[in-house]
């Protein structure tokens, strides 16, 4: 590459690392397609004369790339990016077998980011890691319950 | 967290938000967390600092169908959600 002048199109957020290691994770557990959903408020990221930057924009743009640069190092990741009005960037991750599903809130950095690829490569395979007697367990409980999983990406 | 997505992804009837506490400081504040890991069941239970999975399994089934029991309650420290205390 000539020096001083950058490739065209959007600057990647993987660099040669971070693929290597998403290749890494998902390389041989992948088996059927994965349905990843990203959910951004997209803000335009142009600034008018006398309008206030909105830090928005770059975090649904960032999101909206991660999913994008995931979907292209693993083709049966599916990602399917939505408008949303929630501040925060969400990614979700369907299990097509057990109709399971989990979503992330904010978007999955360090830990956070290996726990999405492990849901990922979990959804793929179908092999949750719960025992049977466990899932069963969960699978008849009579109403839906939600939790909220707080945690730091370090 | 990796307890919760496997039984997330195990069940339809277990809905998981996995929430950075950093990016969601509004919600940090809304429901009380004072650390992590903090898992809050159903707006009404939150359960705080590391647990043992079958302990959390108990909390969600028991969230789930009251008929199920709680986990002893010396096992791991729990309250009412700072949001609705």
């Amino acid at each position: 590459m000539e020096l001083g002048r950058r490739p065209a199109g959007p600057v990647p957020l993987f660099d040669d690392i971070d693929r290597a290691y998403v290749v890494a994770q998902l390389e041989g557990a992948m088996e059927d397609p994965v349905d990843v959903g990203v959910s951004v408020r997209r803000v335009s990221r142009l600034l008018l004369p006398g309008g206030a930057p909105d830090s928005g924009a770059d975090v649904a743009h960032q999101a909206e790339q991660l999913g994008r640069e995931l979907a292209d190092l693993e083709p049966r990741i599916r990602v399917t990016v939505t408008d949303s009005t929630d501040e925060l960037p969400v990614f979700s991750v369907a299990s097509r077998g057990s109709g399971g599903g989990v979503r992330f809130v904010g978007q999955p950095r360090v830990n956070l980011f290996r726990a999405l690829l492990e849901a990922i490569r979990r959804a793929s395979s179908g092999d949750h890691g719960v025992s049977d007697d466990d899932a069963r367990r969960l699978r008849a409980l009579p109403r839906v319950v939600g939790a909220r999983v707080f945690a730091t990406p370090t | 967290m990796g307890a919760t997505i496997r039984m997330a992804l195990a069940s339809p009837t277990l809905r998981v938000d996995i929430v950075d506490g950093i990016a969601a400081m509004d919600m940090v504040r809304e429901w009380g967390v004072s650390g992590v890991p903090t898992v809050v069941i159903d707006d009404r239970i939150s359960v705080e600092g590391p647990a043992r999975d079958d302990t959390l399994l108990d909390f969600l089934l028991h969230a789930g169908d009251d008929t199920n029991p709680l986990p002893a309650a010396a096992s791991v420290p729990f309250s009412s959600c700072g949001r609705l205390g």
